[in-house]
């Protein structure tokens, strides 16, 4: 019977490795599996199986498309004249394609789902401008808005995946994201309102956020503090 | 019981009062199920065993329920249904979905020569799902053209289901006065690289029974007491050797089978937990000071009337009429909260010894070894279950995290002490 070098626990006749520490047998005596087939013919149990997504998908689908076919409907009978269901109708649009979305991916959902919500918000707010006829400020606070939020949004959400950062990073970086997400507002507002960028209330804001942010990345480094703290709250 | 369809067979089901914890907490990362398993020496033949299944569900229709909500409690409703085997699969004790069992409480899983039986902890306990699982091995090799006696825990498939069977034993073992609880200060829990919600490591270690016997004698404890002891050592010292040494007590969780002190026939939960633990910052601990500590621990706090007491204090929260009267969705959250203040945070791991197996002679020939799994439990990376038979201990380590530094350090404890171990890991052969 093989034994482990390095644990010195004995292992089964077929074993090619130490379970415990992956240390390889080097002369087990016996080479012959004892089943014919080997265990590696097992499958993992899937466990999103109870999700049904078609039926999801059409429940939305009914839930979003009644109203809007209603007020369509509605603002046909009672006044033409005034497109009012076309709001109804933009809205459900886009809040279908944000939702209907999401069962299309079966991993990383959330990073492959943002750009389709950043498009369809830039739709839908262009649609609007559209309705409303009041021109002007999709390209100059719409779109600067909304490409910032999906950047920083994408950024964070990629570092989050790709494990570049974490446990108390995490926040900081949430914090970093929002002081930026405020420069571009305060920066794409003032610029629609006196064509030049200032920044005023966000240098609040952002330096409030790196407060909160250098706080984390101090308490990261302080590991025993981490570990407490997630002990008290059972992270 | 609350209406039967006949006398013999109860068509709805209480959950006992240990069983209602677990629908209220359940999710993919504590799905609270567990897996009992035989390995026969010939490989199983699948027709055979959904016959035996299907007689021994027969014989045992509490196993053969769903889960329903009530407006103030769940129940279980027998279902006429069959359970159908399953293949096994890589990553046992997972989630049992709507989908993977059929709405049961059961999944009966063969490979090979392997027959396994995972069960969701409400239905059932480890005495209970062995007696299970031997009934159905002894089925299934009677119909394979070995007959078995009904002896040994085995219970006859010809005869009619008891009520006894599917009682609720809790109430008639609490008579004493509830325990008074000592306030306890949170466990260490070992950390590691997660495996994710769907996958389970598993890694087992067969002890020859006589050396480790020998060994627990030196120290004049049982061999319950001798392993808790050694995990418990293994994980203090893990918590030591972590770069930032943390100094949190050491709690593990031993379930007793109450049926020892109560007779009874109760397939369902019967059991209760007594906690041993040593706390670091008392100082470092040797192991014949932790081995005495654990004896006297498990001994003081198994005896019949602290049992009955701790178990009057469970039920305390269940007959409170105000908690009675709230309905179910609310109660659920208060139990899911309850359980994340007061549960896996007071205790490091757990270990579960089910004891011998005892068999008939004419089954042994045909069974080449018993095995026990726990499932993932949220907060406690790491359990372990162990059990007896043909002189050989069988203990199971499940993990949801990847490192195998407290498995390694366990097995290494026990080859140190001059007891040799054979480690094997999931899927056995």
């Amino acid at each position: 019977m093989p034994y482990c070098v390095n644990c010195g626990v004995q292992l089964n006749d077929a074993a090619k490795e130490c379970p415990l520490c992956q240390t390889e047998v080097l002369l087990p005596r016996s080479a012959q599996p004892l089943s014919t087939n080997p265990p590696t013919n097992l499958k993992k149990e899937m466990l999103d199986q109870d999700f049904d997504r078609g039926l999801w998908i059409k429940l939305i689908t009914i839930t979003l498309l009644t109203p809007a076919i209603i007020s369509i409907l509605l603002n046909w009978i009672i006044k033409p004249n005034i497109e009012w269901s076309l709001f109804v109708s933009a809205g459900m649009i886009f809040v279908w394609i944000w939702s209907i979305s999401v069962f299309f991916f079966k991993k990383n959902r959330f990073i492959k789902w943002l750009p389709i919500a950043w498009v369809s918000l830039l739709g839908f707010l262009f649609v609007l401008e559209n309705i409303t006829r009041s021109f002007g400020w999709f390209f100059t606070i719409g779109v600067p808005i909304t490409t910032s939020l999906f950047i920083i949004v994408s950024i964070q959400a990629l570092l989050i995946k790709k494990r570049w950062i974490r446990e108390l990073q995490i926040p900081a970086s949430i914090f970093f994201g929002i002081g930026l997400f405020c420069f571009s507002i305060n920066g794409a507002i003032s610029f629609y309102k006196y064509q030049v960028v200032r920044l005023n209330w966000s240098l609040i804001v952002m330096i409030t956020c790196v407060a909160f942010a250098l706080i984390g990345l101090v308490l990261q480094r302080r590991p025993w503090i981490v570990e407490k703290i997630k002990h008290w709250f059972m992270i | 019981m609350v209406t039967t369809v006949n006398d013999h067979l109860p068509k709805i089901y209480r959950l006992d009062n240990a069983a209602n914890l677990y629908p209220a907490i359940r999710n993919k990362k504590r799905p609270g199920v567990f897996r009992v398993s035989a390995s026969l020496t010939k490989p199983v033949d699948p027709n055979t065993l959904q016959i035996a299944l299907d007689n021994t569900l027969n014989r045992i229709p509490g196993f053969s329920v769903k889960l329903r909500s009530g407006l103030f409690w769940h129940y279980f409703v027998h279902s006429s249904e069959k359970v159908l085997i399953q293949k096994d699969v890589l990553n046992p004790c997972m989630h049992m979905t709507m989908r993977s069992t059929g709405g049961f409480l059961i999944r009966v899983r063969y490979h090979q020569e392997h027959i396994a039986l995972e069960a969701f902890h409400a239905i059932t306990d480890g005495a209970g799902a062995m007696i299970f699982l031997k009934t159905l091995l002894a089925q299934y090799l009677t119909l394979s053209g070995f007959p078995i006696p009904s002896t040994h825990g085995i219970l006859d498939c010809s005869d009619l289901p008891k009520e006894e069977e599917f009682t609720d034993q809790f109430h008639l073992f609490a008579q004493n006065s509830p325990i008074r609880k000592v306030p306890r200060s949170r466990a260490y829990h070992v950390k590691g690289t997660s495996l994710g919600h769907d996958d389970i490591k598993i890694i087992t270690g067969t002890i020859p029974i006589n050396p480790l016997k020998q060994t627990a004698k030196l120290f004049n404890v049982t061999i319950t007491e001798f392993l808790t002891a050694a995990f418990m050592k293994v994980l203090c010292d893990h918590q030591q050797s972590q770069i930032f040494k943390l100094r949190l007590p050491i709690e593990v969780q031993v379930p007793v089978n109450l049926r020892n002190l109560h007779k009874t026939k109760t397939l369902r939960n019967f059991s209760a937990f007594v906690t041993p633990s040593i706390d670091p910052a008392h100082g470092k601990y040797e192991f014949s000071e932790i081995v005495q500590l654990v004896h006297h621990f498990i001994r003081y706090e198994s005896t019949k009337k602290h049992l009955q007491s701790q178990v009057a204090s469970n039920l305390r929260y269940a007959d409170n009429t105000i908690i009675r009267m709230l309905p179910l969705g609310l109660k659920n959250n208060l139990i899911f909260l309850g359980y994340k203040l007061m549960g896996p945070a007071f205790f490091t791991s757990i270990f579960s010894n089910l004891g011998i197996v005892k068999i008939p002679a004419e089954m042994e020939e045909h069974v080449r070894s018993f095995n026990i799994i726990l499932g993932p439990t949220q907060g406690t990376s790491i359990s372990s279950a162990a059990l007896g038979y043909k002189g050989n201990v069988r203990i199971s380590f499940s993990r949801v995290i990847n490192e195998t530094e407290v498995e390694k350090r366990f097995f290494r404890f026990l080859i140190e002490h001059g007891i040799p171990v054979l480690v094997e890991s999931y899927p056995e052969d």
